[in-house]
């Protein structure tokens, strides 16, 4: 399939050599999820990491006695999944479409293959992956002061 | 008109005919030890034959081997306290026919004061004031009634305090605005050089008997102004002061001075340019609602509170916000220094904490 | 300096701290205001407090407040029914510079009781939407039911033109809206960075992370504007509360532009 059209938001994307697309192309898949539809669950083995092209996703994580908690959502151009480029390769969260969204998914275990074998493509991979979750862990640090008055969830 | 000399009958008809006009007599005058302005009516209740002695942290009164009305320096009160007193009514209301009526506190009877013995650091506190209090935007009501009907009987200062330093920030000794007659004590509770700065003044002198100034008493009074100068306990440079203190916020000195400073906000109640306030409501028993003003102080913690925290919760944060705003900013918010080198602070800091000592740190001057 | 009477005519409850109230002054009619300004509101022998005019500034015969009770004053307001009476002067402060937005784009992040500033410049905006490009609202609150403005967040939604984005900071799987941080969203909205202009109001925090944000993105630091908080007392300059470095904030108006503040805000308690 083809990226292009991907190419001007998701930051996995821009930036990357013609042969890295070239192979991202090679193992994805475009999916569609209805609204509600579980994209894959705590403790799964991560075979696959996404690229959103529309729509929204939730991380959720279960509360078990009570109903799940979202706790951070993810939109177009943004990345879902880290888990797979580092072992155990489990996902930690639950993810689940908020609304009916487009996705590409990637194959997990390809992607790392070749990461192994070309060092430009892993750089520019891990780089992607690293500055996403520094952006998000900024937030989550300003989040944690917990900055907005108001009731409990 | 010239100046002129009187003598100490003279000053007591200066003072009658001045209590005659309906004014009310502030004048310095002793009360629990220290020399403070206060209601007078005569010379007879000036501190004769009284000085002090200031340091950091220390005040004393003592008598003195003549017989001088005059010769001490700022103490504890200044006009501030009669011009721009701690509590103010600001306004009355009423619930009445499903409204609230708010009526402005008038102050068309207050008294019309006249302030003895002002020296000229506090007549450079009182213009601050004024720029600050009777602003374009809006005017403070009771200041402006009170201000407006103040007679000035200002005093040059022949002796300095060991906490003055109004020289350095070109307020002093000498008063030279502000006043409508200045005295100069030029033999100590006997003789006075008399000069005019209004026109109500020089009536005001020409109705009491007095003698031309000649040479010799107009050389005195430069005499006694240049030895205040040389007196002065304290000096302060001001040089580049305002982007000084701005641009170090983060100077390790606050941290010192934030260790010794109690934040009990005595600096700020002396200081005669000091004008932070805060409000009071209350209701009284048959139902009417007050709103009055208050001094405040920026040393204490509610002065900066918002829901729930206060934005200067640290003593080192209070008292680089007070020394920042009087020596700094105050020239951006009103075009001039907010100090007067009156030396109150400094005298009446229970730890002795020095407003020059702190600048002179600033700026590396001091170990 | 003395409050004009204000009669309550309708009050709801917004979240269950916070009330948006309607007043009318019968005997001098209406309050006109630039959106971004506040009134100071006296209650009966309580006290006093500064508080965003949140009406829209074209129907001015109302006075339109949005209060979150936290303390003896706003909980007072909160408290009233229609029918009682308040005293308020003002309106104080400069507003938002939307002269500087006009051709531009333009985005509104805001959070918490932020929103209510922002309200008149959200109405405003819309009302004459031709002089600005792309128009976003990125709006944060602690859980979906601190969101305020409920109806008029689902008008501006359907509109065409202005792209609303809301997030929140924790939210059960029933949530539609996003979860997380303001600035996640900058990228979801569209706007042309040196061309922009954007209007700020929250927690100090979130204000400050929002601007380097956008300016990190290329917004220029003299098109973000911040409403800043400060106690108030007199709102006229008398009473030194507001203080915030060489600015009375009620005289200079609280919306300064960050280009102004970024100095400043990076020093703890001034
Ligand atoms: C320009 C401006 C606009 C505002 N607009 C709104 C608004 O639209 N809606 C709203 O709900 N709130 C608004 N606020 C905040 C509101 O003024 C405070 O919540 C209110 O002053 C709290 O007073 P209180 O007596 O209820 O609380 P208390 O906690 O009992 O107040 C104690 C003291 O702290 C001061 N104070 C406490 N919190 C604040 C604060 N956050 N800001 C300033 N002073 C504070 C009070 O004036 C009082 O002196 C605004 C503040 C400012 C400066
Ligand atoms: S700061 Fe100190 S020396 Fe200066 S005017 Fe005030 S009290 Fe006097
Ligand atoms: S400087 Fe001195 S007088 Fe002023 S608040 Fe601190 S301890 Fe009190
Ligand atoms: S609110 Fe009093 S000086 Fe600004």
């Amino acid at each position: 399939m083809s990226l292009q059209s991907l190419q001007e938001t998701a930051p996995l994307l821009t930036a990357m050599s013609i042969d890295g697309i070239e192979f991202l192309e090679s193992v994805a898949t475009e999916i569609q999820f209805p609204k509600g539809a579980l994209i894959f669950d705590e403790d799964q083995t991560a075979g696959a990491f996404y690229l959103i092209a529309n729509g929204k996703i939730g991380l959720e994580v279960s509360m078990l006695a009570r109903e799940a908690h979202l706790i951070e959502t993810l939109g177009p151009g943004e990345l879902l999944g880290v888990s797979w480029l580092f072992p155990p390769y489990r996902w930690s969260w639950r993810a689940r479409a908020m609304v009916a969204t487009d996705v590409v998914a990637f194959d997990a275990e390809k992607t790392r293959r070749q990461c192994d074998k070309d060092p430009d493509f892993a750089l520019h991979i891990y780089r992607t992956v690293a500055e996403e979750a520094v952006q998000r862990l900024h937030a989550t640090r300003i989040r944690v002061l917990d900055l907005f008055p108001g009731s409990e969830s | 008109m010239a100046a002129r000399v009187i003598d100490s009958s003279g000053l007591e008809s200066l003072l009658t005919a001045l209590r005659r006009s309906g004014y009310d007599l502030i004048g310095p005058t002793v009360r629990d030890q220290a020399i403070v302005y206060d209601h007078v009516s005569g010379t007879d209740d000036l501190p004769r034959g009284i000085t002090d002695t200031q340091e950091a942290g220390h005040y004393r009164i003592e008598e003195r081997s003549d017989e001088s009305l005059f010769g001490f320096n700022a103490g504890p009160s200044s006009p501030k306290d009669h011009l721009y007193p701690s509590h103010d009514e600001l306004f009355s209301a009423r619930r009445e026919d499903g409204r609230i009526r708010f009526t402005a506190t008038v102050h068309p009877n207050s008294p019309r004061f006249a302030f003895i013995g002002v020296r000229a650091c506090e007549l450079a506190a009182i213009a601050i004031q004024d720029r600050v209090l009777l602003g374009t935007e809006a005017v403070d009501l009771g200041y402006s009634s009170r201000r407006a009907g103040a007679f000035m009987v200002a005093v040059n200062c022949v002796e300095a305090g060991g906490t003055c330093f109004c020289d350095s920030m070109g307020t002093g000794p000498r008063a030279t605005e502000g006043f409508d007659l200045v005295l100069t004590e030029v033999t100590p509770g006997a003789e006075y050089v008399i000069e005019t700065g209004t026109s109500r003044g020089a009536q005001l002198l020409a109705s009491i008997e007095s003698l031309p100034a000649g040479p010799a008493e107009e050389q005195r009074v430069e005499c006694g102004i240049s030895n205040a100068v040389r007196q002065m306990g304290r000096r302060m440079e001001t040089d580049g002061l305002q982007a000084l203190l701005v641009d170090n916020p983060e100077h390790p000195r606050w941290d010192q001075v934030g260790d010794r400073c109690l934040t009990c906000g005595n600096c700020t109640m002396a200081c005669p340019t000091c004008f932070c306030s805060t409000t009071e409501d209350r209701v009284t028993l048959d139902g009417e609602a007050l709103r009055s003003r208050r001094w405040d102080s920026c040393f204490g913690l509610d002065f900066s509170s918002l829901h729930g925290h206060s934005v200067r919760a640290s003593a080192r944060s209070r008292y680089r916000q007070w020394l920042t705003h009087k020596l700094g900013t105050w020239h951006d918010q009103f075009g001039m220094s907010g100090c007067v080198g009156c030396g109150r602070c400094i005298t009446w800091c229970p730890v002795g904490i020095d407003i020059t000592e702190e600048v002179a740190a600033m700026r590396g001057q001091v170990s | 300096m003395l409050p004009r009477s204000f009669r309550l005519t309708a009050k709801s409850q917004e979240t269950p701290d916070t009330f948006t109230l309607v007043f009318e002054d019968p005997e001098h009619g209406e309050v006109r205001f630039r959106p971004g300004q506040f009134m100071m509101i006296y209650v009966f022998g309580v006290g006093e407090v500064p508080i965003s005019i949140a009406g829209n500034p074209h129907k001015t015969h109302d006075l339109i407040l949005t209060v979150r009770g936290v303390g003896a004053v706003t909980n007072a307001i909160c408290a009233l029914d229609p029918g009682m009476v308040v005293g308020a002067r003002g309106p104080y402060g400069s507003g938002w510079p939307l002269a500087a937005a006009k051709g531009r784009d333009l985005i509104i992040v805001t959070g918490g009781i932020g929103i209510a500033p922002l309200r008149p410049a959200i109405i405003e905006t819309l009302s004459r939407r031709d002089d600005f490009r792309d128009l976003s609202l990125i709006y944060g609150a602690r859980t979906p039911t601190d969101l305020l403005y409920k109806d008029d967040l689902l008008g501006w939604e359907s509109s065409a033109d202005i792209d609303v984005e809301v997030t929140v900071d924790r939210a059960s799987s029933e949530w539609w809206g996003d979860v997380g941080l303001v600035t996640r969203l900058l990228p979801r909205v569209r706007f042309n960075p040196p061309n922009t202009a954007a209007f700020v109001c929250g927690p100090e925090v979130m204000m400050r992370v929002v601007a380097r944000d956008l300016t990190a993105r290329g917004v220029p630091t003299q098109n973000v504007y911040l409403s800043l908080e400060r106690n108030m007392k007199c709102a006229v300059g008398f009473c030194g509360h507001c203080q915030f470095g060489r600015d009375f904030l009620c005289r200079t108006g609280p919306i300064r532009s960050f280009h102004d503040l970024a100095e400043r805000m990076r020093v703890d308690e001034i």
